[in-house]
């Protein structure tokens, strides 16, 4: 079959389907509008119905470059996933307003067919909270508004400090720390986890929040191979990610995941010194999908094992198919 | 037996004058064209977006009665969404559409070697704008109905039996489905018109 007769196929395909939903791409919009600030990381846990969410608040400060910003990432496992950026500002006392300009979305749309799914989405809003924050035995304490900011938020560096690395049983957490800058990146490539990906057979960029970027592209449509590639990416100041991840599907999104990322950890003890950071690698398998290489089926998760390795410390596998155990609140005392 | 028969039938059937008449709008119609086309689509948002194309068409049509067929090709020239405009080369390459109109069309004969023909029809629609770097791509489907006007002047010039034609050509369409954005699509129009060079087949 020539490559126009597959292409011609799939235009038919795709226009029986009839399931395509994503939304219409506004014109001339950048693909990439992250705003990159210097800030702090701050880390809490929040009980939701749909199980514990992990918040990750990045405040720059009024003096710094960028201006009061401020970037809320909220995350269920690995979705979904919402990222808030704005700015705030303290309105009296302890009252702090931040008002959110842009959402980033990424559902969880893990039961619907990759067709149907939307992905990430990105929108203009206007969402305003007002909020107490105090801090309180270093820790920032945040409630009000709609709740969704609620927590009480610990510096991620400090937070960073308890995670065990020298035992095996240590790697479902370094896993989970490590996904937290995964996950982020994810949220805000547009129309990711879904057919909207066809995007990217021309590459994107996107800058990381606090430094660095990554760059996905995807070849051949009816097989797409997806590459992400991070370039000392970090949206989290103290956690970083370098390698490339692959993902090799057919059109229904069964497939499997191959690369290895390498992640540099910066804690901080207590009283705020630095202890020394943590290198590691997470491989998701080998080209041929052979062995533990991670599975997906329907674009989900459904078999194989992460192979985590920690510099100096424990390395082992981390399925990839059941959710890591212990949490992460646990893991990092949060 | 039967050749004799024949025979006697020919030789008592009064010869015509001439073969019957064929109408003078009937016949196949062959015709480039080159027009705009303006497409506009509302999405469940209530976001507008405007795509202004160059289009290169290919228009025919069989009979007096008859189905009709356009199929143009379209290069985007220019794309507006809630007000603002944009040059679509600034930002997507390459930007290309294909249009479909096929339905049933009947003619008319009008003063002056003028024919007309019109006729409703169902209309598909591709339009797709890849992005340039860190440039969203935009791809829509819009699939309706529609319709053809053409208008054609003969000058009287003959080339190999046919007819040559000039003539203009307008081509409205109603869109109410787009399978890549299959809930977002609220309605779409679009809006064809050119000028047509043809062949008028007996």
């Amino acid at each position: 079959m020539t490559s126009a007769t597959r292409l011609s196929c799939l235009a038919v395909l795709l226009i029986f389907a009839g399931c395509l939903d994503s939304p219409y791409a506004n014109f001339g919009e950048a693909l990439d509008q992250t705003v990159a600030i210097s800030g702090a990381t701050w880390i809490a846990s929040v009980e939701t119905a749909d199980g514990p969410q992990t918040r990750l608040l990045v405040a720059a400060g009024p003096y710094s470059a960028s201006g009061p910003v401020f970037i809320h990432t909220s995350v269920i496992g690995i979705s979904p996933i919402r990222k808030l950026v704005g700015s705030w500002s303290v309105t009296e006392g302890e009252t702090v307003e931040f008002t959110a300009t842009t959402e980033y979305l990424l559902a969880n749309e893990s039961t619907k067919p990759v067709i149907s799914r939307t992905g990430s989405q990105r929108r203009s809003v206007d969402v305003r909270q007002s909020v107490s924050a105090r801090v309180v035995g270093g820790r920032l304490v945040i409630s009000g508004g709609d709740g969704s900011l609620d927590g009480s938020y610990q510096p991620l560096k400090q937070a960073l400090a308890r995670l065990g690395t020298t035992s095996v049983a240590d790697l479902p957490c370094v896993f989970q720390v490590y996904n937290l800058s995964v996950v982020s990146s994810q949220v805000r490539i547009l129309g990711f986890n879904s057919a909207s990906t066809v995007q990217y057979r021309v590459p994107a960029t996107f800058v990381g929040e606090a430094e660095g970027n990554f760059t996905i592209s995807l070849t051949d449509l009816l097989a797409p191979l997806t590459d992400i590639t991070f370039s000392t990416f970090s949206d989290f100041l103290g956690m970083s990610l370098d390698g490339t991840q692959w993902t090799k599907v057919n059109l229904s999104g069964n497939g499997h995941m191959y690369g290895s990322v390498a992640f540099t950890l910066v804690p901080v003890g207590a009283g705020g010194a630095t202890l020394p950071p943590v290198h590691g690698s997470v491989s998701y398998g080998s080209q041929d999908g052979s062995g533990d290489s991670i599975r997906l089926t329907n674009g989900n998760v459904t078999g194989g094992s992460y192979l985590v390795s920690v510099a100096g410390g424990a390395s082992g596998l981390v399925d990839g198919a059941t959710t890591p155990v212990p949490p992460l609140a646990s893991c990092l005392g949060i | 037996m039967i050749t004799p028969l024949l025979l006697a039938l020919l030789v008592t059937q009064p010869a015509p004058d001439r073969l019957p008449e064929r109408s003078l709008v009937d016949g196949w119609r062959h015709a480039l064209s080159l027009g705009w086309v303006g497409t506009s689509l509302w999405s469940k948002e209530d976001s507008q977006y405007t795509v202004h194309s160059l289009a290169a068409s290919y228009l025919m049509s069989t009979a007096d009665s008859g189905v009709f067929l356009h199929v143009s090709f379209l290069f985007p020239l220019q794309v507006r969404q809630d007000g603002n405009a944009y040059a679509a080369g600034d930002f997507y390459s390459p930007a290309l559409g294909l249009d479909l109109l096929v339905g049933w069309e009947w003619r008319w004969e009008l003063p002056g070697r003028i024919e007309l023909e019109a006729g409703p029809g169902l209309h598909a629609s591709l339009l797709t704008l890849t992005g340039k770097a860190n440039i969203q791509s935009f791809n829509a489907a819009p699939l309706g109905i529609g319709g053809e006007v053409i208008g054609r002047w003969r000058p009287g010039v003959n080339a190999g039996g046919a007819a040559l034609s000039v003539g203009v050509v307008v081509a409205p369409t109603i869109d109410f489905w787009d399978p890549l954005h299959s809930s977002q699509l609220k309605i779409g129009l679009s809006l064809r018109a050119g000028v047509a060079v043809g062949l008028d087949l007996p």
